[in-house]
């Protein structure tokens, strides 16, 4: 089986961010908005995570008159997965320096 | 009634459509979802920043799936209008500045002018060569605007009657 790439730091605090949103849909904008993240460095972390089915995308109609459809985006189970493994690793490491400090 | 767009709303949307084009067709649907993400926002600032990321993200995308063919030949294409473009520029800057007026030699400006010129050469070479000639358009329109971009920086030299 292909290893799966390691996830740069920005993938990972997106894959937290839209964790934390659940099953909403987020925008690109809004995406953007939550993480810090540009539009130049979150469409290619878009695209791979939904290229590894770590996130789901579809076509959102616009309520506002005259405004095209937009494309919004959703964790999948599994970058759900992966998302929960990220956050406890994260804590583990937390609880490790924390450890380290108080020696 | 329809709302003027103003001219930073109109680039970011130019900026986007190009963009869209960087990508390769099965990837045709991200550039959809930048564009009309751009035209979400409702800030005409921040829609422009938003368009020159996607046109970064755009560029990136493209550049991943090229084959080393495709890169060389993108490079042939690019390197000759960016060097006549330079040789260009070094002509205004002569003529603006009188740089090297009273040189008895040729001087700097001329030399690197004659090699800005020169070097294309083996860049034309590596387009041609790596060229799909099955879409002649393809290949016919990348080196009109090299020609033309020749044309522009000799021409200069003639206008200037240096």
């Amino acid at each position: 089986m292909a290893r799966q790439r390691k996830l740069s730091p920005q993938a990972e605090t997106l894959l937290v961010t839209l964790l934390d949103a659940s099953s909403k849909w987020l925008h690109g904008y809004e995406l953007s908005q939550r993480t810090g993240l540009k539009s130049g460095t979150l469409y290619p972390i878009l695209i791979r995570l939904s290229e590894i089915g770590l996130l789901d995308s579809q076509w959102e109609e616009s309520n506002i008159a005259g405004r095209p459809p937009r494309h919004i985006y959703r964790i999948t189970r599994k970058g759900a997965a992966v998302a929960h493994e990220l956050q406890a690793s994260s804590a583990k490491s937390q609880t490790r320096r924390r450890a380290a400090g108080a020696i | 009634m329809q709302r003027m767009r103003s001219p930073l709303r109109k680039l970011a949307s130019a900026i986007t459509s190009h963009s869209k084009t960087l990508l390769p067709s099965e990837k045709a649907d991200w550039g959809r979802a930048m564009e009309q993400e751009a035209s979400s926002i409702d800030s005409d600032f921040s829609a422009l920043k938003w368009a020159l990321g996607c046109a970064f993200a755009c560029y990136l995308e493209g550049k991943r799936v090229m084959t080393a063919q495709e890169r060389a030949n993108k490079l042939g294409e690019v390197a000759p209008v960016i060097m006549s473009f330079l040789a260009f520029v070094i002509v205004l800057v002569v003529v603006a500045t009188g740089w090297e007026r009273h040189s008895t030699d040729e001087g700097a400006a001329a030399h690197l002018f004659q090699l800005l010129i020169v070097g294309q050469a083996p860049f034309v070479l590596m387009f041609l060569l790596t060229a799909k000639w099955s879409n002649l358009v393809k290949v016919v329109k990348p080196f009109a605007i090299q020609v033309g971009a020749l044309a522009l920086a000799l021409g200069s030299l003639a206008v200037f009657r240096l």
